[in-house]
């Protein structure tokens, strides 16, 4: 092979890790990694927001990755190359100027802990519709009985 | 080193931070406007650069921010109605709008999609940014099986998706947020920032709540929200016309000088006729006994004790 040819795919196998190295973060307060692309895929870890992970490939509405030595599935839309706003204290935050940027940019618990105190908003019922966990018996019943997805 | 292999070794730095700086774009636009106004001071600050800033400031609500938003303005709906006890239709609204958000443009938010039911016979349904949806009893009443169950619940889906919630925001508002969060930019706020910002919140979180009570959803918004329920039916499996089932009980139900939804959505014969190039105007559909089954097993003891 010439060094013309050798010299080309040094570059192409690095562009392409590259690519297959993108770093997103979870965008989502927690997300299952899962075995399959499905939700009834095999739940492997809880990923907490802010985690990072590794792009391996996406297809549709999922995103392959790894995270630390794990990997599988996340639905697309959990997930973001955009820096995202991370607390003092998140495990994994940077300090970036992005970041900082984005950590005073948005509404953040600080303001709604404000809020919620100067107003007296009373947050009981959506503190406790949060926590509403269907049982099994009825997420059961929709795997097993369906619907299975597109209506024909 | 010779030239060819020294400048192919130069490519390789530089081929990953290429693609790197690619793969970034997006967070470009965001990052770079809160940084954009920090950093170049009151100039930038003319009115229509702070329009047009403010513009994409708002496209670029992280689901985070969406969901402090969302909590807000469901702390708001839960103070003005009567929330029914979480029981088992509850939990069975909370499973089966698991299965529709799965079939959505936005299957996951930052908190999840999450269902209470409200306890008056008024025809209506809302939804808060980021995934608080409510439907009351009335309008559970409009449904006698899952698929048109399905369908209220793929409607209030339709407009979390279609950020309806954050649009009802006014302009002046978002400017102001840009300009606070632009000025400063630190981890936690002094008391001035914090009160500001705090008021600006409160404002916002009006805004949303007035559009959705009192004016309702422009009828764009509504019908998009109704071709939205209509994708999302479909993709999880549902006969789309469950939603006309649905709006044709709505129709003989609903008094037109009752608010609630008469007041906020356009009439159900309207809808009917939007959605009739899509799915036509038939209501008949057959569903799988077995969903007809789950619907009464968990849905019975709420609606017969109407």
């Amino acid at each position: 092979m010439s060094k013309r040819k050798i010299c080309f795919l040094i570059i192409l196998l690095v562009g392409v890790s590259g690519l297959f190295a993108a770093p997103l973060r979870v965008q989502v307060q927690d997300v299952a990694l899962r075995a399959k692309p499905s939700y009834l895929g095999t739940v492997l870890t809880q990923l907490p927001y802010g985690s990072r992970v590794q792009l391996i490939q996406s297809k549709g509405a999922w995103t392959e990755v790894t995270a630390g030595d794990m990997s599988g599935w996340l639905p697309s839309a959990s997930v973001s190359q955009a820096e995202i706003e991370m607390n003092i204290g998140n495990e994994g935050a940077t300090t970036s100027s992005n970041e900082n940027a984005l950590a005073g940019k948005g509404f953040t618990e600080q303001i709604e802990q404000n809020y919620q105190k100067e107003r007296h908003v009373d947050y009981t019922w959506v503190n406790r519709m949060e926590k509403i966990q269907p049982p099994e018996t009825i997420l059961e019943s929709f795997v097993r009985n369906g619907p299975h997805g597109d209506f024909q | 080193m010779k030239p060819l292999i020294r400048k192919s070794l130069l490519a390789t730095l530089f081929v990953p931070v290429i693609l790197t700086l690619s793969c970034t774009s997006i967070s470009l636009d965001s990052s770079s406007l809160a940084s954009l106004v920090t950093h170049a001071g009151p100039l930038l600050a003319s009115a229509a650069k702070v329009t047009d800033a403010a513009k994409k400031a708002n496209e670029q609500f992280t689901p985070r921010q969406e969901y402090y938003i969302g909590r807000a303005v469901a702390a708001d709906i839960t103070s003005m109605y009567k929330v029914e006890p979480i029981g088992p239709a509850t939990l069975y609204l909370n499973a089966l709008v698991q299965v529709l958000a799965a079939a959505s443009t936005m299957p996951v938010t930052y908190g999840g999609y999450h269902v209470l039911i409200l306890d008056t016979n008024q025809i209506n349904a809302l939804s808060a940014p980021g995934g608080f949806i409510f439907v009351t009893r009335g309008l559970l009443e409009c449904t006698h099986d899952e698929t048109s169950l399905a369908a209220v619940l793929a409607h209030e889906i339709g407009h979390i998706e279609n950020r309806n919630g954050l649009e009802a925001i006014k302009q002046e508002r978002r400017n102001q947020v840009f300009v606070v969060f632009g000025k400063e930019v630190v981890k936690n706020f002094g008391n001035q920032q914090l009160n500001q910002l705090t008021d600006i919140f409160g404002k916002s979180i009006t805004d949303i709540v007035t559009t959705m009570i009192n004016d309702g959803y422009s009828r764009e918004q509504e019908k998009q929200a109704d071709r939205s329920a209509v994708e999302i039916l479909r993709k999880a499996g549902y006969n789309p016309r469950g939603l006309i089932e649905m709006l044709k009980i709505m129709e003989v139900r609903l008094n037109p000088d009752s608010g609630g939804f008469a007041k906020t959505h356009p009439s159900p014969a309207d809808r009917i006729e939007t959605l009739a190039p899509v799915i036509g105007t038939k209501a008949t559909y057959e569903e799988p006994a077995a969903w007809t089954a789950r619907f009464h097993k968990y849905m019975d003891s709420l609606l017969k004790t109407s």
